[in-house]
C-alpha cells in the first residue's frame, strides 16, 4: 500500500504557507538544505550501512553493529569528502540516529584536547597519529566518586625524576575511572585526568596521554585493568567504560604541556590558562542546546503527525471519529512543546552563531565577552536539556499506549537526550554557576559599575507593570520575562545578603539560598531564549511565515507565563484579570496554530529514515508497518518459543488429554 | 568478589542514628500490623532463597532470557502456592518479589477474573478447571491497533450463524488487530476477546468471547489465527503484549460469556441482570495501581536517598572535607517532596481500599450502588494524580542520582521504565481526570441550585469562598493551621470549577454544542479535576495522620511530612493559589520561609523515613540503595558480572577496528 494517509493529506493542503521556506529559515538558507538533503541522497545509496534496527539486538550484538557502521562512516566520509560538523552527522543519521558512536569521543575529545592542550611537538606527534586513525582514543575524566566536582578527582600522576616517567595510579576504589565513553573495549589510547604530583608536591588536575592497549592484539597494557560498566539507560551502542591503573609508567612527555610543564627534575611551572577550554565548554553546551532542540522537534514530528492521523473517541453525525489533535487537551499538550522546541532551536542556533563569533576574536586576544557567554551557555545547557526531557515525555504520554512500543521512536529520543541533563555538567550545578554569576553581576551593579549587555537589565528595575494585552505584543513578553528574572536575582541576593547579616558564612547562605538561586537562573535563561526567538521574528521572511512564526513566539512566550504564573503574579506584575486574559490567548493560539501544525513539523525536515519512527512516517501508514515493523521481533523468530517446552507445557497436569484442541 | 560481612557506610550508619522515630514500628504500620510484616519477610525469604528470583543479572538478560525468565517465575510460584498451600495474600506477598512484568500474570488476575465475573455457571464449571491446570493459558484481549481508550470504537466482530450455532470471529480492518495484550504473543492458548456482536444482522454492542488461538498440544497458531510478539517496548521487557488476527475463526455459541448477555440458538439477543459491579471491580483495579505507585516511588526513594547520604560531592568550605550531597538544600528540594508524597499515597489508597470495601458490603447487604458515581470519579482522579506524579519522581530521582543513577545497576531504568504504563493502563490519565471533572461539574450544579452534593469531600462546593481572605500571619501559624491550609486548597479547587463552568455555559450561549462547549474547555476541566484531587490528597492525609494509631514519634514525623506536602503544594502551584485570591503575595513568601524550615526538619530523618519501607535487598535489587552503603564495591562487583567484560578483547576489535588502519 503507497500514498499517503488522506487525513495527514488534507492536514498538508489547508496549511497557509509553504513548509520549505521555513526549513530553510532553520537550516540557515536554501544551499545548505539541497546540501543537506544531497547528503541524504547519498545515503539512501549506500545500502552497506544498513543493518537490524539496535533496538532488535542483544547488548553485544549492538555494539558490534554500532562498531561496524562507525567504521564505515569514517570510510563513507572520506570517500564523498563530508565535512566534519553536520555533514557526518546528516549521513550517519540515515541509519544510526540517536545511536551513540563507539568511537565518537575519538574526533570529539581526544584529539580536540590534544590540539588544544599539547606543545607543537605533542600536537606533531600525537595529533597526526590520532588524525590518520593510527591510535583511537578518548577522554577519561569521570570517576567512580567525581563527576562534577573535578577538583577532587582521585586518580594520581607521580613524577619520577630517575626515569623521567609519571606513575599512573588508582589509589581507592572510587578514583576507578567510571563512565567515559569508548573506553570500556574500543579505544586504545586516552587522555587522563590526574591529579599532578611532582617533588612531593599536589598541583592538581592535569590531562596525561596514556596507552590502554596493545596496537598490535589489543590487549590492555600491563597495569590497566579495562571494562565495560553495564548497561545503561539507553546508550547500548557505547562501551563506556572502567578502568584501574596500578602503577603504570608513562614518560615525561606524555602530559599535555602546553599551559604547564613538568621540567625533567621534576621542577613545576604554569604558563598561564587555557581560555580555550572555557571556549570548548560553550561549543559544546551549544551542540547540547541545539541537540536538544531538534531532538524535541523530531518527538514533536512524531507525535503530530500521528494525532493528525489516529482517530478516536465519540462519532459525529457521518459516524466518523474525530482526530485527536482536535481535542484541546491533545493541541494543550502538543504545541507548547511545538513552540518549545522552535525557540530551543534558535536559541541553538544563536549560541552556535555567537561562539564562532567570539573564538575569532579571542584568537585577537579579546576575552571580554566570554564570562557572559560561558554563563549562559551553561544555563541553556541546563535549561534546554531539563525541558526536552520533559516535554519529550509529553510527547510521548500524548500518543497513548503506541508511544511507549519502541516502534514509535520516542524511546530512543528520549534515552538519548535525557542524560544530557547530567553530562557535560549536571544541571544544578550550572544553574548554580549561572546564579554566581549573576549575583557578580547585580553586586557590581550595586557599586554603579556597567554590565555586559546580555546582564544590563540587572542595573535597576525597569518596569511596573505587565503591559501584554489582546493581540500579539512581543516587547511586552520579553519584558515581563526580563522583569521577572530581575525581580528573582533581586530577591536571591537580598535574601543571601541578609542570611550573612545575621551570621552565616557566605557558603551557608548560599546553601541555604540555593534553590532561589536555581529559580533566578532559570528565569534568567528562559528570558534570554524568548527574547531570542522574539528578536528572530525582525529577520526578513515571507508574510505567511511570519504570521504563523509570530503565533508560535507568542505561544512560547504566554504559555511560559500561564505554567509559572505564580512567579508572574506574586509581586503583582501580572494582574489577577490580566492573567485570565492571557489563558484565553492562549487557547485562542492553540486554535491559531492548529491548521499549520502539521505543516510546521515538515518544515522541520526530518527524513523518514534519521526520524526512525513508525509513529511519526511521512505518510501516515502508521498502522500497517507497526504490524511489519513487529515481525522483526526476536520472539518472533519461532512461532512457539522454547519457554514453551521448558516451563509451560510441564506444568499442564493432566498430560493424557490426547485431543490437540479443546 | 567476596561478600564478607561488610560493614555499614558510616555515613550512612550517622543518619540512622539521627532518626527520630524506631524505624521497625513504622514498617509494621505501613505493613497493617507487626504480623503482617513478619509474614511479609518470611515470603520474602524463602523467595530469595530460591535461585530463579536472584535478579542481580537480570540486566544483562537479552530479551528473550527475560521473557523466559519471567514464565520460569511465574511457574515457580504456582508450584510453590501449591506446595505451601498459600492463600491468596500470601501468593500475593510472593509476586511482588517478582521484579518482572509477565504475561503469565495476566492470565491469573485478569483472564480468570474475567470468566468469573461473566461466565454462567456452565462456563465456570468447564473453564475455571482447565485454567486453575494451565491447560488453557489465557489473555484478555480488547485493545486493538486502532482503539483503546474509545472501546465503543473497537472494530473486531463476531457474527452469529445460525445454521452451525457459531460465531464467526474477524478482524475486518487492518486497525482492528489485536494488538498490546499482554501474554498474548507467545504464552497464552486462548483469549477472551472482546468483540462487537453481530446477530440478525444487528450490531449487539461488545461482547467478550473465548477463542482457541494455539493448538493445546503443539502449541501452534491455530488455523485463521495469526498470533506474534508486538516486538521492544519501554520497559516490560519479560511481557510478550501481543498482536492477534481473526480471519474466520469460528467457535461454538457457548463461548460468548453469557452472564449478562445471552445470544440464543436461534440468534436473539437479550440482556440479563446488571453488570454495574463491572465498575466496582474498576475502582479495585485502580486502587491496586494506586498501590503499585507508592511501592514504585517507595524504590526510588530508597535508592536516592540512601545514595545521596552515602555520596560525597563538592566542598562548601575548603577546610572542610566535601558534603553529603544530601546536605545541598537543592537536593532536599528535590527529593522530599516526593518522600512527602509517598506518605500521602500511602494514606490515599488506605482511605481507598476502605470506601470500596465499604461500597461493597452496602452492595451486598442492600442492593446500594448509590456512592458508586462519587468512588468512580474519585478512584479516577486518584490514579491519575498518584501514576502522574510517580512517574514524574522516579524521573527526578533518577537524575538527582547523578551520573550513576543512569546505571542500570542503580535500578532506576528499570523502575522508571516498567513504571511507564501505568499513567495508561486502566484508563488514560487525561481521560481520567475528565471523567473526574464531569462528574465535578455535575456535583457544582447540584451546590449552585442548593441541592446536597455526594461527599463531605465536597462540601466545599456548597461554601461561598468569595469573602475568604486567609488570616495567616507568622510562619508558626502556617505551619499549624491545618483549617487554614485547607481552606486554601478548597478556595483554590472552587474558584476553578466555578470558572470552567462559567466558561462551559458562556459557551453554550454563543450557540455552541455541548460536546463542542465541553472539548473547548478540556484543559480548564482537567486543571479542576488536578486541584480537586489534589485537595483531597491534602485532606485526607491530615485525616490520616491525625486518626493512624501509632506512636507520638512517628505521629510527629507523619506530621512534618505531611505539613510540607501541603505547603510545597501551594509553592509549586502558586499561580493558581494567587489567582483564586487563597492568599496573598506576602503570606506566599511566608509558605516559601516554611518550606525551606521544613526541608531541615526532615532532613535528619530520611534515611529512616526510607529505611522504613523495608525493602528487601534482593526487590530493590540497586547498587545504588544497598542498606549498608556499600555503593562503589556494589558498581565494581556489578560491572564484573557484566558479559561485555568476559573476553579481554571484544571481537568487533577483529571484525572492524582491526582493519581500520588498512582501509582509511
Amino acid at each position: 500500500m503507497s500514498g499517503v494517509n488522506p487525513d495527514l493529506q488534507k492536514e498538508r493542503e489547508k496549511a497557509t504557507f509553504q513548509p520549505l521556506h521555513l526549513t530553510n529559515i532553520l537550516y540557515g538558507g536554501a544551499q545548505l538544505v539541497r546540501r543537506r538533503r544531497a547528503i541524504e541522497n547519498l545515503a539512501l545509496n549506500d545500502k552497506e550501512a544498513e543493518g537490524t534496527p539496535t533496538v532488535f539486538l542483544s547488548r553485544t550484538e549492538a555494539y558490534s553493529e554500532a562498531v561496524r557502521k562507525a567504521i564505515h562512516f569514517l570510510k563513507k566520509q572520506k570517500e564523498h569528502d563530508l565535512g566534519d560538523g553536520p555533514e557526518i552527522l546528516y549521513y550517519k543519521e540515515m541509519f544510526a540516529a540517536h545511536e551513540n558512536s563507539p568511537i565518537g569521543l575519538h574526533g570529539v575529545m581526544f584529539l580536540p584536547t590534544i590540539l588544544g592542550q599539547g606543545t607543537t611537538e605533542q600536537i606533531e606527534k600525537w595529533g597526526t597519529m590520532a588524525k590518520n586513525y593510527e591510535i583511537l582514543g578518548t577522554y577519561a575524566q569521570t570517576e567512580m566518586g567525581h563527576g562534577t566536582f573535578l577538583r577532587q578527582l582521585e586518580t594520581t600522576a607521580t613524577y619520577d625524576p630517575s626515569t623521567e616517567e609519571f606513575i599512573l595510579n588508582s589509589p581507592t576504589v572510587t578514583s576507578t575511572k567510571w563512565w567515559p565513553g569508548n573506553l570500556g573495549k574500543t579505544t586504545n589510547c586516552a587522555v587522563v585526568l590526574a591529579q599532578l604530583h611532582a617533588r612531593g608536591e599536589c598541583h592538581g588536575v592535569h590531562p596525561f596521554i596514556l596507552q590502554t592497549r596493545s596496537l598490535e592484539d589489543h590487549k590492555s597494557m600491563p597495569g590497566v585493568t579495562l571494562g565495560d560498566i553495564g548497561p545503561k539507560f539507553g546508550y547500548a551502542t557505547n562501551d563506556n567504560g572502567f578502568m584501574r591503573l596500578n602503577n603504570v609508567r608513562i614518560p615525561r612527555d606524555q602530559m599535555l604541556m602546553r599551559y604547564a610543564q613538568v621540567s625533567k627534575d621534576g621542577v613545576y611551572t604554569r604558563k598561564g590558562h587555557s581560555k580555550l577550554t572555557y571556549l570548548t565548554m560553550v561549543f559544546v553546551r551549544a551542540i547540547i542546546t541545539f541537540d536538544c532542540a531538534r531532538t524535541l522537534a523530531e518527538g514533536c514530528t512524531i507525535a503530530i503527525r500521528y494525532s493528525a492521523i489516529r482517530r478516536q473517541g465519540e462519532p459525529d453525525k457521518c459516524g466518523v471519529e474525530p482526530q485527536v489533535l482536535d481535542y484541546q487537551t491533545q493541541q494543550y499538550k502538543l504545541l507548547p512543546n511545538l513552540a518549545t522546541s522552535m525557540a530551543l532551536w534558535f536559541a541553538g542556533m544563536f549560541m552556535r552563531d555567537t561562539y564562532l563569533k567570539i573564538s575569532s576574536q579571542i584568537n585577537e586576544g579579546n576575552i571580554d565577552e566570554l564570562p557572559q557567554l560561558h554563563a549562559l551557555s551553561a544555563g541553556l545547557k541546563a535549561y534546554s536539556s531539563w525541558l526536552t526531557s520533559s516535554c519529550l515525555e509529553e510527547c510521548r504520554m500524548a500518543c497513548g499506549g503506541h508511544g511507549y512500543s519502541h516502534a514509535s521512536g520516542f524511546i530512543k529520543l528520549y534515552v538519548d537526550i535525557t542524560p544530557a541533563c547530567t553530562y557535560e555538567g549536571e544541571n544544578t550545578v550550572m544553574m548554580l554557576q549561572v546564579a554566581r554569576y549573576l549575583m557578580k553581576c547585580y553586586g557590581k551593579a550595586q557599586t554603579g559599575a556597567t554590565l555586559p549587555k546580555m546582564v544590563e537589565y540587572l542595573t535597576e528595575k525597569h518596569f511596573n507593570m505587565c503591559t501584554i494585552s489582546d493581540g500579539a505584543n512581543f516587547n511586552s513578553i520579553v519584558n515581563t520575562y526580563q522583569h521577572r528574572a530581575f525581580r528573582l536575582v533581586q530577591e536571591a541576593a537580598q535574601r543571601m545578603a541578609s542570611l550573612m547579616a545575621s551570621g552565616k558564612s557566605q557558603e551557608e547562605a548560599w546553601n541555604m539560598t540555593s534553590v532561589a538561586l536555581v529559580k533566578a537562573a532559570y528565569a534568567h535563561t528562559e528570558y534570554f531564549v524568548v527574547k531570542t526567538f522574539v528578536e528572530v521574528l525582525d529577520r526578513e521572511m515571507s508574510p505567511e511565515i511570519h504570521e504563523v512564526l509570530a503565533q508560535v513566539c507568542e505561544l512560547y512566550g504566554l504559555h511560559g507565563i500561564v505554567e509559572q504564573s505564580g512567579s508572574f503574579l506574586v509581586d503583582g506584575f501580572i494582574g489577577r484579570e490580566q492573567m485570565q486574559q492571557i489563558e484565553r490567548r492562549q487557547m485562542v493560539l492553540l486554535a491559531l496554530i492548529r491548521p499549520n501544525a502539521v505543516a510546521l513539523v515538515d518544515s522541520f525536515d526530518f527524513h523518514d529514515r534519521a526520524l526512525d519512527s513508525v509513529l511519526g512516517r511521512y505518510d501516515g501508514q502508521v498502522y500497517e508497518n507497526l504490524y511489519k515493523w513487529a515481525q522483526q521481533s526476536t520472539l518472533n523468530k519461532t512461532d512457539v518459543h522454547e519457554s514453551y517446552y521448558k516451563y509451560l507445557r510441564p506444568m499442564f497436569k493432566s498430560k493424557s488429554t490426547s485431543s490437540s484442541k479443546l | 568478589m567476596a561478600t564478607s560481612k561488610s560493614r555499614v557506610n558510616p555515613d550512612l550508619q550517622k543518619e540512622r542514628s539521627t532518626g527520630a522515630f524506631n524505624v521497625e514500628q513504622l514498617t509494621h504500620l505501613l505493613d497493617g500490623g507487626s504480623r503482617k510484616t513478619r509474614r511479609r519477610r518470611e515470603i520474602e525469604n524463602l523467595m530469595f532463597s530460591i535461585p530463579e528470583f536472584d535478579d542481580r543479572d537480570s540486566i544483562f538478560n537479552s530479551r528473550d532470557e527475560s521473557y523466559e525468565r519471567g514464565i520460569a517465575k511465574c511457574i515457580k510460584i504456582k508450584q510453590l502456592t501449591r506446595q505451601y498451600r498459600w492463600p491468596v495474600e500470601d501468593m500475593h506477598r510472593a509476586m511482588s518479589c517478582i521484579n518482572q512484568d509477565t504475561g503469565l500474570f495476566l492470565h491469573e488476575e485478569v483472564f480468570v477474573p474475567t470468566i468469573k465475573k461473566l461466565g454462567t455457571d456452565e462456563q465456570k464449571d468447564k473453564w475455571l478447571p482447565l485454567a486453575e491446570n494451565f491447560e488453557v493459558i489465557g489473555a484478555y484481549a480488547q485493545t486493538e491497533l486502532g482503539h483503546g481508550t474509545f472501546l465503543r470504537g473497537l472494530e473486531t466482530t463476531a457474527t452469529y450463524d445460525e445454521s452451525r450455532e457459531e460465531f464467526i470471529i474477524q478482524s475486518p480492518t487492518l486497525s482492528a488487530r489485536k494488538w498490546w495484550p499482554g501474554g498474548l504473543g507467545k504464552t497464552s492458548n486462548h483469549v477472551v476477546a472482546m468483540a462487537q456482536l453481530i446477530t440478525k444482522g444487528r450490531n449487539c454492542g461488545m461482547q467478550a468471547f473465548i477463542v482457541p488461538i494455539r493448538d493445546k498440544k503443539t502449541h501452534l497458531p491455530l488455523p485463521g489465527i495469526s498470533v506474534g510478539d508486538i516486538g521492544p517496548k519501554m520497559g516490560s521487557r519479560s511481557n510478550d503484549h501481543g498482536y492477534l488476527v481473526f480471519d474466520h475463526v469460528h467457535v461454538p455459541r457457548d463461548n460468548m460469556l453469557m452472564k449478562y448477555s445471552k445470544v440464543s440458538r436461534d440468534g436473539i439477543f437479550s440482556r440479563s441482570g446488571d453488570d454495574k459491579m463491572t465498575y466496582g471491580t474498576m475502582v479495585q483495579i485502580r486502587a491496586q495501581i494506586i498501590g503499585i505507585s507508592f511501592d514504585n516511588l517507595t524504590k526510588a526513594l530508597t535508592i536516592a536517598v540512601r545514595y545521596s547520604s552515602v555520596r560525597r560531592q563538592s566542598k562548601m568550605k575548603n577546610s572542610k572535607p566535601e558534603c553529603q550531597i544530601l546536605d545541598f538544600q537543592t537536593q532536599q528540594y528535590k527529593l522530599f517532596p516526593y518522600l512527602a508524597a509517598v506518605y500521602a499515597i500511602w494514606f490515599a489508597s488506605r482511605t481507598l481500599d476502605v470506601q470500596y470495601r465499604d461500597f461493597m458490603e452496602a452492595v451486598q447487604t442492600s442492593g446500594n450502588t448509590n456512592r458508586l458515581p462519587l468512588l468512580h470519579s474519585q478512584s479516577s482522579g486518584l490514579k491519575a494524580w498518584c501514576t502522574d506524579l510517580t512517574l514524574e519522581g522516579i524521573g527526578i530521582l533518577l537524575r538527582a542520582c547523578g551520573g550513576h543513577g543512569y546505571l542500570q545497576a542503580s535500578g532506576l531504568p528499570n523502575l522508571l521504565s516498567n513504571f511507564i504504563p501505568m499513567t495508561i493502563v486502566e484508563g488514560e490519565n487525561t481521560v481520567l481526570y475528565l471523567q473526574t471533572a464531569r462528574f465535578q461539574v455535575k456535583q457544582y450544579g447540584r451546590a449552585v441550585s442548593g441541592l446536597s452534593v455526594a461527599d463531605q469531600s465536597l462540601d466545599y462546593l456548597t461554601q461561598d469562598w468569595t469573602s475568604y481572605s486567609c488570616p495567616l500571619s507568622s510562619k508558626d501559624q502556617l505551619t499549624n493551621s491545618k483549617a487554614a491550609i485547607l481552606n486554601m486548597y478548597k478556595k483554590r479547587a472552587f474558584y476553578l470549577i466555578a470558572k470552567v463552568d462559567k466558561r462551559l455555559r458562556s459557551e453554550v450561549e454563543k450557540g455552541q454544542s455541548p460536546e463542542t462547549a465541553w472539548n473547548n474547555c478540556l484543559v480548564e476541566l482537567i486543571q479542576a479535576a488536578q486541584a480537586h484531587i489534589h485537595y483531597y490528597m491534602v485532606q485526607n492525609c491530615y485525616t490520616g495522620v491525625e486518626s493512624v494509631d501509632t506512636t507520638t514519634d512517628i505521629r510527629e514525623v507523619l506530621l512534618i511530612l505531611c505539613q510540607f506536602f501541603a505547603i510545597y503544594g501551594i509553592s509549586k502551584c502558586s499561580g493558581d493559589f494567587l489567582q483564586a485570591s487563597c492568599l496573598s503575595p506576602a503570606q506566599l513568601e511566608l509558605v516559601k520561609a516554611v518550606e525551606r524550615d521544613l526541608l531541615a526538619s526532615i532532613r535528619p530523618n530520611a534515611v529512616s523515613l526510607v529505611d522504613a519501607f523495608d525493602i528487601h535487598e534482593m526487590r530493590l535489587n540497586s547498587a545504588l540503595g544497598c542498606y549498608d552503603g556499600n555503593v562503589y564495591e556494589k558498581l565494581v562487583e556489578s560491572a564484573s558480572r557484566n558479559p561485555l567484560n568476559k573476553t579481554e578483547v571484544h571481537p568487533s576489535f577483529y571484525k572492524h577496528i582491526k582493519p581500520l588502519q588498512a582501509n582509511l
